[in-house]
């Protein structure tokens, strides 16, 4: 295994106290930063999904009525989506490792970076007031549809303006990896010896610059017409609610692959290392996820299909999305093809990598399935659509989230964690996930609605069925929680290479020093994933 | 600890800068106030051109925007891949516009 050199003080050692943490521009610690409040944050949304599948147990009022259900949901997305999928992968892997994998000792702009974690901070401050000001959390559902967010007596305003704040701090995130890849590369490192993850990062940072003002604006001209009665969106003063979808879609379909690219990045990473084969098609695989962000940019009209748009937009939307499919079908086929022929180990990233293949396969072909004009006006607002995303975002970007947790796991904490335990709570994951989202796909071609507290009586076998398997993914989930907690005071040491990974923040003692590397850092010559550059085989 | 005073050396960095007399840029700021000046010619004498003023407008203003991001703002003398990006950027923006205006335009 690992050399065993004398470790220099790692970057926890090397300064102490709270204001070291809050007040720290040190991109690790930042990483941190963020990772304690996006799985707080995370875990929040979780006991808020859990308590919608308990009012969804039988017909009628359970738990909730029909207004708080509807709160309830609306602040299940507002955080789910904008305060841990959207910055999850980019501000906390992004943060800890791009600078370790492309051999920098930080971001382009350390300042930059802390005050854009004081920005997610604020907007998640703003985002939880709206629980105990005024009327309550907005009941608009997370995409804020005007003229209904114009009208309700709800806290929008307040619920907008944490949506407008988070969107800065993710500009900024973005601006700082897009310099950060271009300028603090190692000085041998080419653009095809970037790891992967880097070209996801990359990619999802474009996305992140560019589409984010668009909701930016979109958002302050819900306020402008709230407060001040600017004729935008509400028909009765003049506007037209088929922009406020069309302004929102710009920016919230480019969104969705903020969420799930920089995911992908990270299944690149785990594959190669588990299969023990250099990954199969890099540049393909790099100039996939550019062309994930740039269709990206063509496709947000299919989120309005019913909407009133016309037809001849609705048919050239339908067609474009189809486009999508093919760059992120590309990335699938290459990590089938790096597994054909590997030795493969079976660790517990791996499987989360396998899950994410699936679960992501399921969740992109029920797109299509919706993304084809004629069958969504019928699967339109119905489970099948929120069966669909869920399997994209939990299913996807979610399981690679946990799965990279366990693979950096050592380098981050400096431990190993529990690997039994770990393949536990991967497996009631795995289960309680598809017990719990499978069903909803059934009863979307079914027919039942979305957004409703109440149902048919012949929707309730399903209904029951995916309450359950809330239940098991929530165990599951805690599991994983609990074993990593406990990991980090009872697991092994861990050494600088613990996988055999071939890219370079496996060449840093775990955890990295302040600096980030005790000695130069060696870029590995060609493709950063040949496993003749493995540093655990040349030790 | 790593050495990373070399990388960020990059081409684009303080030694390359260009450096632009100031009778140029003075140059291009006369250009550009003739630009505007024929912007109002065109807005007041022009009117015989109906539609077309329009479009003539668009044309000079973008000839401005043109210029002021080449020599003011440096394009031309960074690295091609900025002006790309900055291309790509104009682009996505086009396409907002006109697939908005497509789907007015054909209710």
């Amino acid at each position: 295994m690992s050399v065993a050199l004398a470790q220099p003080e790692n970057f926890y050692q090397a300064k102490r106290g709270l204001f070291s943490w809050i007040f720290s521009t040190d991109h690790k610690r930042i990483g941190l930063l963020y990772f304690y409040a996006i799985i707080s944050f995370f875990l929040v949304a979780m006991a808020l999904g859990f308590l919608m599948r308990l009012e969804l147990i039988a017909p009628g009022e359970t738990v909730m009525g029909a207004k708080t259900y509807n709160q309830v949901f609306t602040l299940h997305g507002v955080i789910m989506i904008f305060l841990f999928l959207i910055p999850s992968v980019p501000a906390f892997f992004g943060n800890f490792l791009l600078p370790l994998m492309i051999g920098t000792d930080d971001v382009a702009f350390p300042k930059l970076n802390l005050f854009s974690w004081w920005l997610y901070v604020l907007g998640g401050i703003f985002a939880l007031l709206t629980l105990v000001v005024g009327d309550g959390p907005a009941d608009t559902g997370w995409t804020f549809y005007a003229p209904y967010s114009v009208k309700t007596g709800t806290n929008v305003t307040l619920a907008v303006l944490a949506a407008f704040i988070l969107g800065f701090s993710s500009i900024l995130t973005g601006l700082n990896f897009i310099v950060t890849i271009h300028r603090l590369r190692a000085p041998k490192m080419g653009w095809f010896q970037m790891p992967l993850f880097a070209w996801a990062l990359y990619a999802t940072a474009w996305i992140q610059l560019l589409a984010t003002p668009v909701i930016g604006i979109t958002l302050l001209m819900i306020i402008a017409e709230r407060v001040f009665g600017v004729g935008l969106f509400d028909p009765s003063l003049g506007g037209d609610p088929i922009l406020y979808q069309h302004l929102f879609w710009i920016y919230s379909h480019p969104a969705v692959y903020i969420m799930v690219l920089p995911g992908m990045g990270l299944i690149s990473e785990m594959i190669p290392t588990f299969a023990k084969r250099t990954i199969f098609g890099y540049k393909a695989i790099a100039y996939s996820s550019l062309a994930i962000a740039f269709i990206g940019y063509f496709v947000w009209g299919h989120h309005m299909f019913t909407s009133g748009m016309s037809g001849p937009a609705r048919v050239i939307f339908s067609v474009l999305t189809f486009l999508v499919a093919v760059p992120s079908a590309i990335k699938v086929f290459n990590w089938v093809a790096t597994l054909y022929k590997g030795a493969i180990d079976v660790k517990t990233p791996l499987l989360f990598s396998l899950a994410f293949i699936f679960q992501f396969l399921l969740g992109g072909l029920t797109g299509l399935v919706i993304g084809a004009l004629a069958t969504d006006i019928h699967l339109h607002d119905t489970y099948f659509v929120v069966g669909h995303f869920h399997y994209v975002m939990f299913g996807g970007a979610g399981f690679a989230f946990f799965g990279a947790l366990h693979y950096w796991y050592g380098k981050i904490w400096g431990k190993m964690y529990n690997e039994k335990r770990a393949q536990i709570a991967f497996w009631l994951m795995f289960i309680g996930f598809n017990t719990l989202y499978f069903p909803m796909l059934v009863l979307g071609l079914m027919g039942m609605p979305r957004r409703y507290y109440d149902y048919l009586e012949r929707f309730e076998t399903l209904n029951v069925i995916s309450t359950v398997g809330s239940w098991i993914l929530i165990t599951g989930i805690l599991l994983m929680i609990i074993n990593l907690i406990v990991s980090r005071k009872s697991g092994k040491v861990a050494p600088r290479n613990p996988w055999g990974g071939t890219t370079m923040e496996w060449q840093t003692p775990s955890p990295p020093p302040l600096h980030n590397f005790d000695a130069t850092p060696v870029v590995p010559e060609g493709n950063p994933y040949d496993h003749k550059n493995n540093i655990t085989e040349k030790a | 600890m790593a050495d990373n005073t070399k990388s960020r050396h990059l081409p684009g960095d303080p030694k390359e800068h260009h450096i632009v007399p100031y009778k140029f840029h003075i140059g291009i700021w006369v250009g550009l106030i003739i630009l505007t000046i024929m912007t109002v010619l065109v807005s007041v004498m022009g009117i015989s051109l109906v539609a077309f003023s329009v479009i003539t407008a668009m044309i000079i203003a973008s000839t401005k925007a043109v210029v002021v991001a080449n020599y003011f703002m440096h394009l031309k003398y960074e690295n091609k891949l900025i002006t790309w990006l900055m291309g790509v950027t104009i682009f996505l923006f086009i396409v907002f516009i006109a697939f908005t205006a497509f789907d007015y335009l054909t209710r």
